[in-house]
């Protein structure tokens, strides 16, 4: 029986391509989809759970309560010190590691013939504790990780053993990190699952961060988000024991701030989704995950429309095989069958798409979604999921629908419209398809306006042919050395402008913020204040302007400050001008303000524009601020990197466009933006396959209709308009309900951005005018087609 | 085999009621060959309808095999009709998605036999009717005489006690019609009986007794030599 089912589900596939085709393509498009957005959402819920204390794993970070009652300031970070003090007065604690992060770090190999091979790492590094690994699972291909406790040793990973030395056999070898910290390996580990927060291929030992660094502040009172605590616990100390004891504890290290000073235990599993401490945004993966069931909601929309308008055609085949004796129960299973052979066609095709799909992912969404497809049981269980829901959603209706004909009446051709699913259900069904295409058109015009915002928006500052140079991380920088450069490179012809200073562009990534001794007022300011060290070339490279007094002079030390217009506007001056001469307290020093700068901004464009002050301070420069004349922007760079491996042999040339790493910071938006259009695309493309399908059952419905109406004396015109008419109703009933909770949604999504663009009718013309064209275009040839039948034809087939 | 009395049918819609069978009643025995003749309209497809258990009546005794069957359920009515009932229409109804083969071996699919079995009863009938060479061809592929032979075929695969035939010959020609009325004349002699609503007196005269309907009502029962 089942082999006639099948056997039958085929031919009426051949038989009826278009109906397959639109089936079968919407549906494997719709499962695509959804699967990779199941793996990416699938990922982001598996971080580091591989870990065997994942429950028990927790990371101490800092929480600032703001003193003006404010929003409260979050760090991943901890003091230095933090972590011996822990284990001093907690002994109970199962393990402790302090971590320090390395980012944008290179590795020199020393070499033979005496010159070190270099390795510039694009992923992340950390200084650890032995009890890192005690608390995550890592697997030992050689040595281990017991010598860690020792100064000058590193544990690396499998990958980067095989890219340094072509061997795992490393044991005992030297790297050089940063070119000027020497490690020696004591242990190599087996490449981890990406799926982690602690995603570090190279690990020095923490107790080489003092020679790293020169000298460490190791106070309670700095806190830098790169200096991390992980903790495991058992029953002897948990939370809650933490989290009674915590006060006591910052009132025995911070006295004065014990107020506003929280160290919070957060646990693992709660770290990755933890926005405010870095983490990623947990409604964006939601988000995603409700447009995948959006697409699958769609392709089974179109299901259930095109399989009962087919209904009639196979209206005979129903009554036959009732005749011979079929129960109502044996139809449903058939229809059921044929309904399951589609979707698992589709799955199949689905499948391979996925497997190209992937790979675009990957590539597309450069790695601001990392995301890496475990296949294991759960996937399994999730496609028979997906594949159960779209066989019950877009079958049994249909299926009831059919199994359900009177056999004298489906017999004689008298199944009527109402019999197979009044056009009222197909109606409302379509109108949730328009609904949903809407909502992502509408989605889609806020994401790119917004983004466009972004690229467009005058920041403040000029960002075009400005080359921003890395110089060595140390202490102290060396001003002879920093000047050697500036005058090999002021030589090159095509360097116009050449400026210091301590993080890059005007806008960066870096945040220096401290307290603020304002005038001689008695204590601090109750707010902090952005630092940003410049030299007197700065503000001239970057176009920043003056609005009241003059530029630093040029010096090496802390001599003046600039400040910005926020800065004097917090401090209640309303005329910029008024505040100079003003003097503030700057790293213990009385200095006096001599400038104020029009705002610009100097974080992305979901933070305000907070207030700042600049100072020369030579010693504290870390970037080389190059700005271009040439277009030959690569022969200049070239020259460039000589100087610069000139002055310092052992480090290594790190370059970036100040336009381009702007851009980059708005990489996770634009990802979305991606994604977003892609997804409303193809939810757009499914749409319009199953409108299609309906339009054809509707002209098929209709050919008498239409055949009478001719006779009569209707033109093309007037017949055109019946099938137009019907589907502006439906369009503008779509829009009422997606218009409101598109606006809903996206305002929401516009509020994580200080600086964000208002949503105005424009956007809703253009989603309504758009459904509107797709749906004349898709319907467009349908109905023409069928208003241009020869009434004769289609009256004598009654 | 089967007794109706005062079997009453009305087609109801909302402001009009048309009586299509007024009271009748009829008895066919087994090994019969009733033809049952009358202008459009008069009740001849619904009566057929009825005793074939495709559509049910209003009021009326109905017993089949001596068994009322008036109040039985769809379940109930299509497990008997499989069992019992082959049907031959004018417009043939073979599915047009499954070849000669396939569409006889379907009631026989319906009622389970197994895959041995219906091999030979399909080959057997198919031998019978004479399309054995055309086994695998769709119905489009067949002439009109070759695809009611099929037909045919698909209704006596199951060895049914009744066999029920709507004009089956009314869209055929003289030569295909008369064949097809032999075949019916030949399964009524193994023993088969046959109820055939027919406009044509010329097939009628190969039936025992020719009944005549009017408005819903038998007006005349005519008994052939």
């Amino acid at each position: 029986m089942l082999t006639n089912y099948i056997k039958i589900a085929f031919r009426n596939l051949l038989r009826n391509k278009s109906y397959a085709f639109i089936n079968i393509a919407g549906l494997s498009l719709g499962l695509t989809c959804a699967m990779l957005i199941f793996a990416l959402v699938r990922y982001h819920f598996s971080i580091d759970k591989h870990h065997s204390k994942y429950e028990n794993t927790y990371r101490i970070v800092s929480e600032f309560v703001s003193r003006e009652g404010g929003e409260n300031f979050h760090s991943p970070g901890v003091p230095y010190p933090l972590g011996k003090a822990v284990l001093t007065d907690f002994p109970n604690i199962e393990n402790l590691s302090m971590t320090e992060l390395a980012e944008d770090y290179f590795e020199a190999i020393p070499s033979a013939n005496g010159e070190d091979k270099k390795f510039k790492e694009t992923g992340e590094g950390a200084f650890v504790e032995p009890s890192f690994f005690k608390i995550f699972d890592y697997e030992w291909i050689q040595g281990g990780f017991e010598e860690l406790k020792n100064p000058n040793t590193v544990v690396i990973s499998e990958k980067n053993a095989l890219k340094y030395f072509s061997t795992t056999d490393v044991i005992g070898k030297i790297i050089k990190h940063d070119g000027r910290l020497n490690l020696k390996i004591v242990g190599v580990f087996k490449d981890y699952k990406d799926n982690t927060d602690f995603a570090y291929e190279v690990m020095p030992s923490y107790a080489s961060l003092k020679e790293y660094y020169g000298s460490i502040n190791d106070n309670f009172g700095s806190t830098n988000s790169s200096t991390r605590c992980v903790v495991s616990l058992n029953e002897k100390f948990t939370k809650a024991n933490w989290d009674k004891l915590m006060p006591a504890f910052v009132k025995k290290y911070r006295p004065d701030e014990a107020k506003y000073i929280h160290y919070v235990m957060q646990p693992l599993k709660e770290i990755h989704f933890s926005e405010d401490y870095g983490g990623i945004n947990k409604n964006l993966i939601l988000s995603l995950f409700a447009i995948g069931i959006f697409l699958i909601i769609t392709a089974s929309i179109n299901f259930v429309n095109l399989a009962t308008a087919q209904a009639l055609k196979r209206s005979k085949e129903v009554g036959v095989r009732k005749v011979l004796g079929s129960s109502k129960a044996q139809l449903f299973w058939q229809f059921m069958a044929e309904t399951a052979m589609i979707t698992i066609t589709s799955l199949l095709i689905s499948i391979v798409l996925f497997q190209f799909g992937e790979k675009i992912a990957r590539e597309y969404l450069d790695g601001a979604f990392r995301f890496t497809f475990y296949f294991d049981a759960s996937v399994i269980l999730y496609v028979v999921l997906i594949i159960l829901a779209v066989i019950v959603l877009s079958g049994a209706y249909p299926a009831l629908v059919l199994a359900g004909f009177q056999p004298v009446m489906a017999l004689k051709g008298k199944i009527s419209t109402q019999q197979v699913g009044g056009f009222s259900v197909r109606r409302s069904l379509v109108v949730v398809q328009f609904a949903i295409s809407q909502m992502l058109i509408i989605g889609m015009a806020v994401v790119t306006s917004q983004l466009s915002y972004f690229q467009n928006k005058d920041l403040g500052f000029k960002k075009e042919s400005i080359l921003t140079i890395s110089l060595p991380f140390m202490s102290k920088q060396d001003v002879v050395k920093m000047n050697t450069f500036k005058n090999l490179a002021s030589a090159v012809p095509d360097v116009e402008k050449i400026s210091f200073s301590m993080s890059g562009p005007p806008q960066s990534g870096w945040v220096n913020s401290t307290s603020l001794r304002f005038d001689n007022r008695g204590e601090d300011e109750k707010w902090s204040t952005h630092v940003k060290s410049i030299d007197a070339n700065y503000l001239d490279l970057y176009g920043i302007k003056l609005v009241a007094g003059r530029n630093l002079y040029p010096s090496d030390s802390i001599r003046e400050v600039v400040v910005n217009e926020a800065f004097a506007k917090k401090l209640n001056f309303k005329d910029p001008a008024k505040i100079i001469g003003k003097k503030i307290e700057a790293r213990g020093r009385k200095v006096e303000i001599v400038g104020v700068v029009k705002d610009f901004h100097q974080q992305s464009l979901s933070q305000t524009i907070e207030p700042l002050y600049m100072t020369t301070l030579a010693t504290n420069y870390y970037s080389v601020n190059v700005k271009l004349r040439s277009a030959n922007f690569q022969k200049v760079i070239k020259t460039l990197e000589k100087s610069f491996n000139q002055v310092y042999p052992e480090s290594y040339f790190n370059h970036q466009f100040v336009d381009e790493a702007i851009q980059a910071a708005y990489q996770e938006e634009e990802t979305m933006g991606k994604l977003i259009n892609f997804f409303a695309l193809v939810a757009i493309l499914i749409g319009c396959l199953g409108l299609y399908g309906l339009v054809s059952f509707m002209a098929a419905q209709k050919t008498k209709e239409i055949g009478i109406r001719k006779v009569l004396g209707a033109s093309i015109g007037n017949i055109l308009m019946m099938f137009g008419k019907e589907f502006a109703q439906l369009i503008i009933i779509a829009f009422v309900i997606a218009a409101p909770a598109a606006w809903w949604i996206m305002n929401a999504w516009l509020q994580n951005y200080e600086y964000r663009i208002s949503i105005g009718a424009g956007i809703f013309l253009l989603s309504i005018a758009t459904t509107i064209l797709i749906a004349s275009i898709t319907v467009g040839y349908r109905s023409v087609r069928a208003s241009l039948a020869n009434p004769v034809k289609s009256l004598r087939t009654e | 085999m089967l007794k109706i009395t005062d079997l009453e049918k009305i087609y109801r819609t909302e402001d009009i009621e048309t009586v299509a069978l007024n009271k009748l009643s009829l008895e066919v025995k087994k090994g019969e060959f009733v033809a049952i003749m009358g202008p459009s309209g008069c009740g001849k497809s619904t009566l057929l309808n009825i005793i074939g258990m495709l559509d049910d009546a209003e009021k009326g005794s109905f017993m089949f095999n001596g068994e009322e069957i008036i109040h039985f359920n769809e379940r109930r009515r299509a497990d008997l009709r499989k069992r019992n009932i082959g049907f031959v229409f004018q417009s043939f109804n073979l599915i047009d998605e499954l070849t000669v083969y396939e569409n006889v071996e379907l009631p026989l699919l319906y009622l389970g036999v197994d895959a041995a079995e219906r091999k030979q009863k399909v080959e057997a009938v198919l031998e019978k009717v004479q399309i054995m060479h055309r086994r695998n061809h769709f119905p489009q592929q067949l002439s009109g005489g070759q695809q009611q032979r099929c037909a045919v075929a698909r209704a006596v695969v199951n060895t049914p006690k009744l066999i029920l035939a709507d004009e089956p010959t009314g869209n055929l020609d003289s030569t295909n019609g008369n064949e097809v009325m032999q075949l019916l004349t030949e399964l009524n002699e193994a023993g088969t009986t046959v109820i055939m609503v027919t406009h044509s007196e010329h097939d009628a005269r190969f039936a025992h007794r020719i009944i005549r309907l009017l408005d819903g009502k038998v007006v005349m029962e005519n008994i052939l030599g």
